[in-house]
């Protein structure tokens, strides 16, 4: 139980991380055509393969509309006025050899979000890049994981140094083709984090990438691919934040998980780009395509995520459960207030034998929200005895807000077994009542609710992140109860 | 779009002429109007997400014609629907057939019509019924129905009227007539605390005939009404068929509902019920078999409007061979609609590798005080339970029937109407437990 006092409580309301940093930067002109491609890939200094990729998935895209299927209502993002590269302009000319050549007011930005990437104040136990706007600005503890053999560097420094790798997994499990968004990240992605865990090792530290808007009329694009190679074992952490700003942004990633016989990949993302003002004015769209394949025998994938900004929201982190054995996991907890709309779920796609899914989605809406569950369980004809387990709750706090609930289940194997439960509810007014009656306040009576209507997700999140978005829930909620 | 190779346009003006004696102004608009509605749509594909999982384009590519009205008809494989206690609806190869009908002598308060007639007559009460349902919730088949609309028959339930005998509606389709199709459309109408209890069969068992039967009934249940409506489908393993029943309900009105489906080659059940005021209380439930290469798609949704309504779906699926299951349902919950109490389950139970079961149950709530459930498993045979009958010298084949058995009793058990329930176990015996596969 956390009871925030009152003078924290007054700071925290609104959004603690709509600041924007006053930063030079390099941005490209508006627009999307092959050239401004061919210039990023230019300024990027990319191998040949990638440019490639990038026209190969820019004239796919051209191909495709947008999905209108999605529960949630937008105005269209008109493609053509978006800058599809910014990077502060310390950056551009040379790399920086340290951190003491990067602008210290980026470190100031990051020191402000809670991310100190400096020597001495870093974050013991986690390793850290630290993306901004379209590029990497510093890794940490670098110098450690090369010890045990782990790379875990920006994109860009992955394409430089280890080309081979990055050429062979990427695209693998997200095709430029999938969607329109993944096409789109596929022309255009800038930076993102790269990690391979080579095999049977556990990788000392937990990698995290922290990524941040700041520039405006930009869109993020960035990609992250994550290889596990057999045996070896990784818990990576994503967190996200933008400014305040009165139009909207895009943001649209791609996220390739791979993992080999025996491994594990534990994906955390506690998401808290900015949501919009109570009007529904500003926020960010994010349209995020995320997938692992579990591709070895005994292999596992675990997505936990804590969905509690963006003003629409549009993600599906997925599992292929190929090979035999394999496991994958999706826990969530989406939390929608104000005008927000949330459209996720996940999918397991069950291929291998004895392959084995556990779904488990909590919604909660509050204010004129709409939250919406949406998953896939496939059994392929080859899964046998292939077993599913779904769960979806949903609360609703305040009437003017929805939930909805909308499972796809396709089972083609006899020995399978698949089970999905939802539910709907609110806050019970008997528990609500006894807590008050025990002298909590309503609010912190709310919160402890939430807390144990959660629980069975929090409880997969690493432990920091785990208090933090407990306390993200407390400040979300706030005033949208009583 | 997909194609279409009937010639619709021609049975249209076909069905025009047959009808034009009996066609009022407002009908003749009613049926351009659907005519043009399926003209634009025209069939849906796999693309439409309302038709993800079932694909008609073995009906629209097919070629059907009119009926015509048979002269003799032999009706020996069809006593087990002939009961003197039951107000009787034969209808062959989708006319109304007087001659086997009983219509005659009905209790007092209770008016059963040809469809034909009633337009007449009760040209505004039927009006009144179908401007009920949302011009939204009309899609290519009840399109199709609409601009076909000829046969059927008009109930009307007059206020406080107890209808004690069940009303038996037999669509029975002879196979004598090649590639028919066939749009029968029925209106009930139930007025202010009447009760009636209705069965709709659409049989044939001429096995192999080939027939699509693109079936609809409109129901209005006025405050305070009861009905139960049962509907089983146990049509030629060859035939098509697409029903759409839609329901309203008014304050406090009571609707007991089963569908069982047992043949086709290729079936669509929509089923949607719009529960609009308070009290109301609605049981959805159905069992559907599926078997050889069976392709059964049931379609539900219950629009929750007013407060302190109840909904309760338990439907059923049993699989074998190639058969395949789909099961779509919808609750909608207005944010009108506290108080409300939803409960969903769909069950499926795949007896053969080769079936598939696909299901997607949905839920979208706009009221913050309500209790909604849903829930679907997919599984096989308990191998437990299965191993203990097997133990006590059961053979395999008879235990696996045994449990299926069970599996369906358990809905089977909710027709409240015992007549009905035997009637509709027979006919799952018939085209599924004790058929061969």
């Amino acid at each position: 139980m956390t009871t925030l006092d009152t003078d924290s409580k007054l700071a925290e309301k609104g959004y603690r991380y709509g600041f924007v940093s006053n930063i030079e930067s390099d941005t490209f002109p508006k627009g999307l055509n092959e050239d401004i491609i061919r210039q990023l890939s230019k300024i990027k200094n990319e191998p040949e393969f990638v440019l490639e990729f990038r026209l190969k998935a820019f004239r796919h895209w051209q191909t495709l509309t947008e999905p209108t299927w999605p529960h949630v209502e937008y105005e269209q993002v008109d493609f053509q006025d978006l800058r599809y590269y910014s990077a502060p302009k310390s950056k551009t000319e040379k790399a920086p050899e340290s951190l003491d050549e990067v602008d210290p007011e980026l470190l100031k930005t990051f020191e402000k979000l809670g991310i100190p990437l400096s020597e001495q104040k870093r974050l013991t136990g986690v390793a850290v890049d630290a993306v901004f706007d379209s590029v990497s600005v510093a890794t940490t503890h670098q110098e450690e994981l090369e010890k045990h053999g782990v790379i875990f560097c920006s994109f860009s420094e992955a394409l430089q140094n280890h080309p081979e790798l990055v050429k062979k997994y990427m695209g693998s499990v997200v095709p430029y083709s999938d969607n329109f968004y993944a096409a789109l990240n596929s022309a255009v992605f800038t930076d993102g984090s790269f990690c391979y865990i080579p095999k049977g090792v556990k990788c000392p530290l937990e990698l995290s990438t922290y990524f941040r808007i700041n520039a405006s009329e930009t869109g993020q694009f960035e990609r992250t691919l994550i290889v596990a190679e057999e045996g070896s074992y990784v818990s990576y952490l994503e967190g996200c934040t933008a400014p305040m700003r009165d139009e909207n942004q895009l943001h649209a990633a791609v996220v390739e998980l791979v993992a080999m016989d025996d491994a594990e990949i534990k994906y955390s993302t506690v998401q808290n780009w900015y949501a919009g003002d109570e009007e529904g004015k500003g926020g960010i769209y994010n349209f995020v395509t995320k997938r692992g394949l579990c591709k070895g025998r005994k292999s596992k994938i675990s997505w936990t995520q804590v969905e509690a900004g963006s003003s629409i929201t549009w993600k599906y982190p997925s599992v292929i459960l190929r090979g035999d054995y394999s496991i994958g996991e999706f826990y969530s907890v989406a939390l929608t207030n104000n005008k927000m709309q949330a459209d996720t779920g996940t999918k397991m796609i069950h291929i291998g034998k004895h392959t084995k899914s556990t779904i488990v989605s909590k919604g909660i809406s509050a204010d004129e929200s709409a939250n919406s569950y949406r998953g896939l369980v496939q059994i392929q004809p080859g899964a046998y005895k292939a077993r599913n387990f779904s769960q979806c709750d949903s609360m609703l706090v305040g009437d003017q807000c929805s939930a909805n609930t909308f499972p796809y289940i396709e089972v083609k194997n006899n020995t399978a077994d698949v089970e999905h439960e939802a539910s709907t509810s609110k806050i019970s007014a008997d528990q609500l009542f006894y807590l008050q009656s025990r002298g909590m306040d309503m609010e912190a009576a709310v919160s402890l609710l939430i807390n144990g209507f959660c629980k069975e997700v929090f409880k997969e999140l690493p432990l920091e992140f785990s208090v933090e978005a407990v306390k993200l829930l407390e400040m979300k909620l706030e005033g949208s109860v009583g | 779009m997909s194609s279409v190779t009937t010639d619709y346009n021609k049975a249209f003006e076909l069905s025009k002429k047959l009808s034009s004696s009996g066609n009022t102004d407002w009908l003749a608009e009613l049926r351009q109007n659907n005519y043009d509605l399926f003209q634009n749509e025209g069939f849906p594909t796999v693309k439409h997400e309302e038709w993800k999982y079932t694909n008609v384009k073995r009906i629209s590519d097919s070629s059907f014609n009119l009926p015509e009205e048979l002269e003799k008809t032999d009706l020996s494989h069809y006593q087990d629907f002939i009961n003197d206690n039951e107000i009787r609806l034969f209808f062959i190869d989708g006319i109304l057939s007087q001659k086997h009908s009983t219509c005659s002598e009905l209790p007092g308060g209770v008016s059963i019509k040809p469809l034909k007639e009633a337009i007449k007559d009760n040209g505004d009460i039927i009006q009144k019924v179908i401007n009920h349902f949302p011009t939204e919730s009309e899609n290519t088949f009840t399109g199709l129905n609409t601009a076909f609309i000829q046969e059927g028959v008009f109930i009307d339930v007059a206020a406080k009227t107890q209808a004690d005998c069940l009303i038996n509606l037999v669509y029975v389709f002879t196979g004598e007539q090649a590639d028919i199709m066939t749009f029968p459309r029925n209106i009930l109408h139930l007025g202010e605390s009447s009760q009636a209890s209705v069965v709709e069969t659409h049989i044939s068992r001429n096995l192999h005939c080939v027939y699509f039967n693109n079936s609809m009934t409109d129901i209005s249940i006025a405050a305070n009404a009861r009905l139960n409506y049962f509907k089983a489908q146990a049509d030629s393993r060859n035939a098509f068929h697409v029903s759409n029943t839609r329901i309203y309900q008014e304050r406090d009105s009571h609707l007991e509902s089963f569908t069982l489906t047992v043949g086709g080659s290729l079936v669509r059940n929509n089923l949607s019920i719009i529960l609009d005021g308070p009290g109301c209380h609605s049981g959805l439930d159905g069992l559907c078999t599926a078997s050889d290469h069976q392709h059964i798609d049931n379609h539900t949704s219950v629009d929750h409007r007013e407060p302190s309504c109840v909904s309760d779906q338990l439907y059923k699926g049993l699989l074998r061979d190639h058969g395949r299951t789909v099961f779509n349902g919808k609750i909608y919950v207005k944010q009108k609609a506290q108080l409300t109490n939803a409960y969903q389950l769909n069950r499926n139970l795949l007896l053969s590798p080769n079936a598939e079961a696909d299901t997607k149950p949905q839920l979208e709530i706009y009221a913050d005080d309500v209790k909604c459930t849903h829930g679907a498993t997919v599984g096989q045979m308990n191998e437990e339970e299965l191993f203990y009958l097997q133990s006590r010298g059961i053979p395999k084949n008879v235990a696996i029937n045994m449990l299926s058995h069970g599996f369906a009793e358990d809905v089977l058990l909710r027709i409240p109407l015992e007549g009905v329930r035997d009637r509709f176990r027979g006919l799952l015996c018939e085209y599924f437990l004790n058929s061969e596969s």
